[in-house]
């Protein structure tokens, strides 16, 4: 090879070796290109499978309140109190099927088996032999469990065990979202707490901004366990809401249950409520009547209601509830244990899940006899859900 | 003397503007195929679980921001009348009494306008500046906070 050939040889290994190096990193760049395109599809069908998996994941939630109370009645003593620790398990099951349940652990339940046994009758009418409990402190609770099937807005049905839709508080009572942590006297005391059946609810669109929801169900009624009814009539009930589209929130309602007991006396309880927020001011009323009639013909009374303010101020909230129950409006002995209750309370806001509660009651028992007395509740309350 | 004059000059402008500066536009938006005119009370509604369906009877999919967020503290203000804290702690009362008909996904804004515009059935509210800048949106209804 002569000198000029090598020459040429170098000079265009220099010219095109910048220009081969250029092309393959236009290749290198494309082969890159598509992987990422490729890894991006991928991430994006990985986050749809993680929405869908925590669309329909069981969730967990719940809250726990823990209070100071003290007060000056005779023979009360201060002290703190372990009061809820209570868990709620939802699952979407299908688009239609909802599964919604409550456990309560209530007053640091502790229950231990002890070495004795005790025989006792299965359901067949079997001897079964079972560990016997220490005496047990506190209490655990199966609150509600039910399947929802959500047909459409306007009706749903609902299985299992719910609390009693009757008026605000017997539904709206979670310490985590209340005032207070007493509840206004009557509440649980003419309606039931709980009942074992089914529910057919909805919302009804009315007007612009008018709506209708209710509830109408029937179950076993009062005093049942989970397992049985005592007869077999049932307990039947309605509670409507309505809406209005005045101010930030108008609702106005009324509740009606009817139920016979196993000895076949007849209850009949009836309800209003009322609730208006305008701004950050909210007021919230109930009234409820409770009438049983025993086969002999004779009547028990009960009623109760409540009227509650609240200003809700950024983190603050505070307000004032006058509260009354009579157990028994026709009985000559008044009652040394109900009466009438002033309440001021002042909640503190400290983060999205936590509240700090201070509340003052006044209880002024129907008995002028009896004594009345004060009560002041400390409480810290932690929401452990979204 | 010129250089002071510029200063207060400058100052002043600083502080007209400043109001202009923080008033910020939240938009309600929908996915562009969804061709439903929705009024403030019908968005009101909707958040506020009254409304859990389209006029198609499509359910609606519903999205929050978090709470610390200040697109949810002025919509929550201005649609909801609520403090953004009050309406997350209305939607958590409805949650844990099984009262709530259609839950919300909480996720932030750019999620959130991603999401809105893959799915037909969707509702929610982000920043004005980040609903321009995503096809497949339509903005229908713009909150201003002044």
């Amino acid at each position: 090879m002569t000198n000029p050939n090598i020459k040429r040889l170098l000079l265009s290994s220099l010219l095109f070796y910048p220009l081969a190096s250029f092309a393959l990193s236009d290749q290198e760049l494309n082969e890159k290109f598509e992987l990422l395109n490729d890894e991006i599809l991928i991430a994006q069908e990985q986050y749809e499978d993680t929405v869908q998996k925590f669309d329909n994941i069981m969730t967990i939630s719940g809250y726990t309140d823990v209070e100071f109370i003290a007060s000056d009645k005779t023979g009360a003593t201060n002290g703190f109190r372990l009061h809820h620790l209570s868990l709620f398990f939802e699952k979407q099951i299908s688009d239609k099927w909802r599964f919604f349940s409550e456990i309560e652990y209530e007053d640091g339940p502790k229950f231990e088996a002890e070495a004795d046994q005790v025989t006792v009758l299965d359901i067949n009418g079997d001897p079964q032999t079972l560990d016997k409990f220490k005496a047990a402190n506190g209490k655990i609770f199966l609150e509600a469990v039910n399947v929802t099937y959500q047909w459409k807005q306007e009706l749903s049905l609902r299985f299992g065990r719910f609390f009693t839709p009757a008026g605000i508080w017997s539904i709206d009572h979670y310490p985590a979202f209340v005032p207070t942590q007493e509840r206004p006297q009557h509440i649980r005391r003419i309606f039931p707490q709980l009942v074992d059946g089914i529910d057919t609810l909805g919302t009804v669109q009315m007007g612009e901004g008018t709506f209708l929801n209710y509830n109408l169900f029937t179950g076993n009624g009062e005093g049942n366990t989970g397992k049985h009814d005592h007869n077999n009539d049932k307990a039947v009930g309605l509670k409507t809401s309505f809406l209005f589209p005045t101010l930030s929130h108008t609702e106005l309602g009324f509740s009606v249950y009817s139920d016979t007991f196993e000895d076949n006396s007849e209850k009949l309880a009836t309800g209003i409520h009322a609730k208006v927020r305008a701004g950050d001011f909210t007021f919230q009323a109930e009234y409820a009547n409770g009438e049983i009639e025993d086969t002999a013909g004779n009547t028990k009374e009960n009623e109760g209601y409540y009227a509650q303010f609240k200003y809700d101020l950024s983190h603050w909230a505070f307000g004032y509830r006058y509260d009354f129950y009579d157990n028994d409006t026709d009985a000559a002995a008044l009652s040394s244990k109900y009466g009438t209750v002033n309440t001021a309370f002042l909640n503190y806001k400290s983060s999205e899940k936590v509240t700090l509660k201070l509340e003052f009651h006044s209880i002024d028992v129907e008995d002028d006899a009896a004594e009345d007395y004060n009560k002041m509740i400390a409480s810290v309350v932690v929401y452990l859900g979204e | 003397m010129k250089t002071f004059k510029n200063i207060i000059f400058l100052f002043t402008t600083l502080l007209i503007a400043t109001p202009v500066l923080a008033t910020d536009e939240v938009v309600v938006i929908v996915n562009s195929a969804n061709t439903q005119q929705l009024s403030q009370k019908d968005i009101k509604n909707i958040y506020s679980d009254n409304i859990t369906a389209w006029q198609s009877g499509t359910k609606i999919k519903l999205y929050n921001t978090p709470t610390n967020s200040y697109v949810r503290e002025i919509f929550s203000q201005e649609i909801l009348g609520l403090s953004a804290l009050q309406a997350a702690a209305t939607e958590s009362n409805k949650r844990i009494t099984n009262t709530l008909k259609n839950p919300s996904n909480t996720m932030r804004e750019r999620l959130i306008a991603a999401n809105v515009a893959k799915k037909t059935n969707a509702i929610g509210y982000v920043s004005k500046e980040i609903a321009e800048k995503r096809s497949g949106v339509r903005i229908i209804f713009t909150i201003t906070d002044e």
